[in-house]
């Protein structure tokens, strides 16, 4: 194994088991090297630029299936498995693990815990925060760790599931994850509808955010110039499509898609929330209350302006994600735009960006004091900093 | 009598806050457990902060005197959660009771942890909404208590435990220092510290404030009851009724034991000679939970159902719900103590699980009720028992110990709500290696290094959390000759 590290690779081989991959990342400490973990890949950007180079290590051949109990409704999975192959095991018997998945092929179960990013499903049926009921995971110290089980309600312990999701692998690596699974909607359709100007959107919002109906994703995106904004319902085949024209009645002027179009269209529109691959591309997640998701987008649509290539509004969750061209030019304006932003109270998450920007602005806007407290936990889950160095905690 | 160290307290939080005399700090020696399975200790001062500042001033005169800190709410845990173990000072938070704002359009309240869980799902009940979290204890139980325990309840099947419900903590660290973790920015600023600190049991520090999400209310609520003449015949039901995809907002089980001390005393409608009753609440549009309802009712017939009635108004809901939420203090109609367990297993060990509990029932000779949240598998056996009889106690301990055994043989978990605490401690490594406590400790090691907070819960007895992980660091370097840091 020591050949494997020292032969400044910057991809090693795939480990085959959990314990293989833990005695790397011991091995990879001990040895002061650092250690990249990659799912599918398609969110490396995410984060803080790493503070040195990495070794790639691969969690591929880690993607069985160790348990899938559907009458219990739980699923132990490897973190290598990629989200389609989840999908397609679970939809047999009609359950799920209702989250959004931009690029379901490539994105694996490891990679989706350790960013923790949610799409528009968010605002009504949760995120995979809510669906995590188990983990396991391996340190650079070479230990494996367990926490949490197989059952849907468990305070056994720490709560080390919550721990690794979002830490972007800093603190260990997902090695298999369990999940609480729920029925699949039998039925769903969408309400779209056209707006001339932002503030219009205003009056929708509270329509549709106190109604009877609870829509599980909600979202306003500029198409040209005008907004869009497309609301998802699910629910049992007899009702959904009378709520969705009742929600319509209310709006005025909506098109409704019923189940088949409904489902292409959001798969079409998570998909286009993947993380560009473009590096001169800044991806951002602006978030304020929900109540000032006008003056949020107001705020974003002023501060990036025509560098702006989509901009879309989670107005029930009170979040703007917006894709702005960031070129060298422009890229002490795009810092200076964060930092206003953070300092009206938001929070901004670079989803991703260029060198430059991130050379001028961290990624996530920690405050201090809970980066104290997040130094503590890297040092003792990684005190030699072998994985994804600087990637959250910039000197860590 | 007044000793330096209760002086110095009643200056940082006034002297009608403190307590430290033998007879007031009786009622501090106890939580909601009973002492066949938590033992009972006596802190050296009790005491009732008003505000964070005061909090953090407690916490730096204990550790100036080098005592634990034990958090406490209401008092109604059922793990041994906020028994000062090694003494030390208990902080009692129910004086810290204000529900400091309400948001409904941004669904979300700022309360103190002394807020008692019930108090706040009424207080937002004129506005639509409510608190999602709802253990049986919920007119006593604290939301800062409910925050340590990662408190359950009935509708957790729908709506999910407190984690799911917390958005941010002001949290009083072991070395008096206030701060926010988590917040209305809600997920992403780095470290899930939330996530990490909901149920770690008061071992991290003390919550000063919490930020919760409101839920609306929906537009209906049915409850149905449902008689079968045998547990089997309804747990028939359950499985038939997930399995179905219809998940509802709480599906409960109670056994005829359970019937036979609750319907006497509350008048609720459970059939006497019932074998088991499950109560089905489900909730969403109108039209929607007519159609589910009728579904459920199609179901539980063909299980076996010889019963099912619907409940639609609040008043008929609140009956049914009554002898449930009740059931467990109607156990004194059956005896003069009982314990309550909570263990969970995977939804369909449920009627092995029960056939189980029977068999240990008839081996030591112990009557136990079942009241449970059957949707989540999570068990409630309740051994009735008389707690001045000393053989009866040493029956409950060993029936206890048989039936955790067994729930976690088959894939259950130690706890489902009521967490580690005293009670279960030395159970942790039936379910966990070396490795996974470890993992658990560099959590304790990261938040309080010196082991200030609330000491003897959680890790079984002996385990030091500092050392552990300094064996692991030992050992690493052993094996590869080089040791970092």
């Amino acid at each position: 194994m020591a050949s494997i590290l020292s032969n400044h690779s910057t991809l090693l081989e795939a480990p085959a088991t959990p314990r293989e991959l833990a005695n790397i990342l011991a091995e990879a400490a001990a040895s002061g090297n650092a250690i990249t973990p990659v799912g599918g890949g398609s969110k490396l950007a995410f984060g803080n630029p790493l503070s040195r180079d990495t070794i790639k290590l691969s969690t591929a051949k880690l993607n069985r299936v160790l348990a899938y109990e559907p009458d219990d409704m739980t699923l132990s999975v490897e973190a290598g498995a990629t989200m389609a192959s989840v999908w397609q095991t679970l939809a047999e018997r009609g359950l799920t693990i209702p989250i959004d998945v931009p690029l379901p092929e490539s994105e694996t179960i490891g990679g989706l815990i350790a960013t923790g990013l949610c799409g528009p499903r968010r605002y009504g049926s949760g995120s995979l925060r809510d669906a995590l009921i188990g983990i396991q995971a391996a340190y650079p110290d070479g230990t494996l760790g367990n926490a949490g089980g197989m059952v849907v309600k468990n305070v056994s312990g720490f709560d080390l599931m919550r721990m690794h999701l979002g830490a972007l692998g800093t603190l260990g690596v997902v090695v298999s994850a369990n999940f609480k699974l729920v029925p699949a909607a039998r039925a769903e359709a969408t309400v779209l509808v056209e707006r001339a100007t932002f503030d219009q959107l205003e009056g929708d919002r509270l329509a549709i955010h106190v109604g009877r109906i609870r829509p599980i994703a909600y979202e306003s995106r500029r198409t040209g110039d005008h907004w869009t904004e497309s609301i998802r319902i699910e629910g049992r085949p007899a009702t959904v499509d009378q709520m969705a024209r009742e929600l319509a009645d209310r709006l005025g002027d909506a098109t409704l898609l019923s189940r088949d179009e409904s489902r292409q269209f959001w798969n079409g529109y998570v998909r286009t929330e993947a993380i560009p691959t473009d590096p001169e591309l800044l991806t951002l997640q602006v978030r304020g209350r929900p109540t000032e998701i006008s003056a949020t987008t107001t705020a974003a649509l002023s501060a990036f302006a025509d560098s702006i290539e989509d901009i879309r509004a989670s107005p029930g969750l009170g979040t703007v994600r917006l894709v702005v061209r960031s070129g060298a030019a422009r890229s002490g304006d795009h810092i200076n735009a964060i930092a206003e932003l953070r300092a009206s109270g938001r929070s901004v998450l670079l989803l991703s960006a260029p060198q430059a920007v991130h050379a001028g602005v961290e990624a996530f806007g920690t405050p201090e004091s809970n980066l104290e407290l997040m130094r503590q936990l890297k040092r003792q889950f990684d005190p030699w900093s072998a994985l994804n160095p600087g990637r959250v905690i910039p000197e860590l | 009598m007044t000793t330096p160290l209760i002086s110095s307290l009643e200056r940082a939080v006034g002297a009608g806050n403190v307590f430290g005399g033998s007879s007031d700090l009786l009622v501090y020696e106890y939580d909601g457990s009973v002492d066949a399975a938590v033992e009972t200790a006596k802190p050296a001062a009790v005491v009732l902060p008003r505000t964070v500042e005061q909090v953090a001033e407690v916490v730096r005169i204990a550790r100036a005197n080098s005592l634990p800190i034990v958090p406490r709410g209401a008092g109604t845990g059922l793990s041994g959660g906020s028994v000062a173990q090694n003494g030390g000072i208990v902080i009692a938070l129910t004086r810290m009771a204000s529900i400091i704002e309400v948001d409904y359009e941004n669904r979300v309240a700022l309360v103190e942890p002394g807020v008692i869980n019930l108090e706040l799902s009424d207080w937002v009940k004129p506005g639509g909404y409510f608190f999602a979290p709802d253990p049986s204890s919920q007119r006593a139980c604290t939301i800062g208590g409910n925050v340590a325990e990662n408190s359950g309840g009935p509708h957790c099947l729908k709506y999910g435990v407190t984690t799911n419900h917390i958005l941010g903590l002001e949290v009083v660290d072991p070395d008096g220092k206030v701060r926010w973790i988590g917040g209305r920015g809600e997920e992403h600023a780095g470290y899930d510290l939330t996530g990490v600190f909901v149920g770690s049991e008061g071992m991290l520090g003390i919550v000063t404030k919490a930020l919760v999400r409101l839920t609306p209310k929906p537009e209906t609520i049915s409850v149905q009851l449902a008689a079968f003449p045998t547990v089997e015949s309804a747990s028939l039901a359950v499985s038939r009724i997930i399995g179905a995809g219809i998940l509802p907002a709480a599906l409960e089980m109670m056994d005829n034991l359970t019937i036979q001390a609750v319907e006497p005393a509350y008048h609720a409608g459970y059939p006497m000679e019932a074998g088991a009753v499950l109560l089905v609440e489900t909730d969403g549009v109108t039209e929607d939970v007519e159609d589910i309802a009728r579904e459920i009712e199609g179901i539980c017939k063909d299980a076996g159902a010889f019963l099912v009635r619907q409940a639609i108004t609040e008043m008929e809901r609140d009956l049914l719900w009554k002898g449930r939420k009740m059931a467990i203090a109607a156990m004194g109609r059956l005896a003069p103590s009982y314990y309550l367990h909570d263990t969970v297993v995977p939804r369909t060990k449920l009627p092995q699980t029960l056939s189980q509990v029977q068999e240990i029932s008839k081996d030591f000779d112990l009557p136990i009720a079942n009241v449970f949240h059957a949707g989540d598998g999570n068990l409630h056996p309740l051994m009735l028992f008389d707690r001045m009889n000393k053989s009866d106690v040493e029956k409950v301990v060993g029936a206890s110990k048989e039936l955790i055994k067994y729930c976690v043989s088959i894939g259950g978990a130690l706890s489902g709500e009521h967490g580690i605490g005293t009670e279960k401690r030395d159970y942790m490594t039936l379910v966990y290696t070396d490795e996974d406590l470890a993992a658990m400790a560099g959590i304790k090691q990261a938040f309080d290094p010196a082991g200030a907070m609330n000491p003897e819960k959680l890790f079984p007895k002996g385990y030091m959390c500092g050392e552990v992980r300094a064996h692991y660091n030992a050992a690493l370097a052993q094996k590869y000759g080089i040791y970092p840091l």
